[in-house]
């Protein structure tokens, strides 16, 4: 199945070649610099796994099937966060191609705003927007 | 009828005049200035006004903005508003209606008709929790400022005549610390937790003139603020909930100079290390996004924009408050 980067309550931000990326839905915020920022933006370029390890490898030189083990097993990691989810591929985009040299992709977990997210009065207010009581349709029938 | 079609009509009702004639014994007007937007203000009581009013600059502004009234259940019966499953807080952003329900244990509902340009802070039970009493409906601020420039942050903003420095980071990391030796020191305050920046310009512009103050630093300020209120207690955050509107003049605004994020990590006198714009953007955005419902990635990117427009620093603040303000004035000058 292709892979999205397009995942509810899940903000994204790049500045130069690092990505941050933050879940709304559980406090969590992550880092990805270097290799790993690359895969995520190869991904948000409407990448596959092996497209982006054949990528890394044809500028780097590297073995490209020691680099495709890396990155399916850094995108493993990430689907298990919910940085990225199955579903429709993200547009692609001709115009991406991966800076850097390789390394092994990994992300930064910074958890500690979660107690944060718990003390705040209205964190969950959302998408469900305001259901109608059964009063306010009797209201409207009225 | 949509829920944002009973909510216009409601807070139509609330604004009509005969209405509030007849159900307000005692309303009170105030106009203010809140950011980039002149405020007019209504309470429907002296008791409503004493909880709100200090918090607000009030000055006349050019234009009024924001119609905005504070009224309780004794004065609009507002239940039919209240959500569904009223035990959890609700975001509504409907037809030019903006909403929020929180419930919490003292339940307040915010509106406002972003097109009538009127706004109602409703408390059922007469009163507000007192963190809110710092920062009243700023929920319906971040609203009007939905597809403009400006962005609320949670973060202090002081200036001196090199310009002005935010201040921004996560609970205990001493901003309010740095903000008021700043203000004791003669600088300009626009606010300690949350204020008014402009994510294209730079220009930054205070929200309230309140301060919240733990009551560990109540000594360190004491000739400062003149007398303390009683302490609030939010989730084990005790806090003086402080009006800083004897500062006059000098609550306001300015240009963006420099972004420092306050941390201790034991320097004795305070100390710079350059950080990055996603340290800016990590540093501004939590509690940002948490504490405004609505639009979040446009806060994200509003956010990542204020985090790119002025060198970035990490700042450990040293040991005494009072050597804060000297080494802030430096660090802007030097830039």
């Amino acid at each position: 199945m292709a892979l999205t980067t397009s995942v509810p309550l899940l903000i994204s931000q790049q500045f130069d070649s690092e990505v941050v990326l933050a879940n709304y839905q559980n406090g969590v915020y992550y880092n990805l610099d270097g290799s790993a920022a690359q895969v995520w933006l190869g991904l948000k370029a409407g990448r596959t796994v092996e497209e982006i390890a054949g990528a890394f490898a044809a500028t780097t030189g590297d073995d490209p099937g020691s680099i495709t083990s890396q990155v399916q097993a850094f995108v493993d990691s990430m689907l298990a966060e919910g940085l990225i989810a199955n579903g429709t591929a993200d547009a692609r985009s001709e115009t991406w191609s991966p800076v850097g040299p390789f390394a092994a992709p990994e992300f930064q977990r910074f958890d500690n705003l979660r107690e944060l997210l718990l003390m705040d009065p209205v964190h969950d207010a959302g998408e469900e927007g305001w259901p109608l009581r059964e009063t306010q349709e009797t209201y409207k029938e009225n | 009828m949509k829920a944002s079609g009973l909510i216009r009509q409601e807070i139509a009702k609330v604004f009509a005049k005969a209405d509030f004639d007849k159900t307000m014994s005692e309303p009170i007007e105030a106009q203010a200035r809140c950011g980039p937007f002149g405020l007019r203000l209504g309470f429907a009581s002296q008791d409503l006004a004493r909880m709100f009013l200090p918090a607000y600059i009030q000055r006349p502004p050019d234009t009024i903005d924001l119609d905005l009234r504070f009224i309780t259940a004794a004065d609009h019966d507002l239940s039919a508003l209240v959500p569904e499953a009223s035990e959890k807080p609700r975001l509504l952003i409907e037809d030019g209606i903006y909403s929020v329900w929180q419930p919490a244990v003292i339940p307040v509902l915010y509106a406002v008709d972003l097109i009538a340009r009127r706004g109602i802070a409703w408390l059922p039970k007469g009163e507000a929790p007192p963190w809110i009493r710092s920062r009243p409906a700023i929920s319906l601020i971040h609203a009007m400022m939905h597809e403009t420039p400006w962005c609320a942050v949670h973060a202090a903003a002081v200036g001196s005549t090199a310009g002005f420095t935010l201040l921004a980071g996560e609970g205990h990391s001493g901003k309010t610390t740095a903000a008021l030796a700043c203000a004791k020191a003669g600088w300009r305050y626009a606010g300690d937790d949350f204020v008014a920046v402009n994510s294209e310009t730079g220009q930054i512009e205070p929200l309230f003139c309140s301060a919240r103050l733990r009551p560990s630093l109540v000594d360190t300020f004491k000739s400062f603020i003149g007398e303390t209120t009683p302490v609030s207690d939010f989730n084990g955050e005790p806090r003086h909930e402080l009006s800083l509107a004897d500062l006059g003049e000098r609550i306001g605004g300015g240009q963006l100079r420099a972004l420092f994020i306050p941390r201790r990590r034991g320097a004795a006198l305070p100390e710079f290390t350059p950080a990055r714009q996603s340290d800016a953007f990590r540093a501004l955005l939590p509690t940002t996004a948490y504490e405004l419902p609505g639009w979040p990635n446009e806060i994200a990117d509003k956010v990542a924009r204020i985090g790119g427009l002025t060198p970035v620093f990490f700042a450990d603040t040293g040991t005494n408050p009072m050597d804060i303000p000297s080494a802030f004035a430096l660090q802007l000058e030097r830039l």
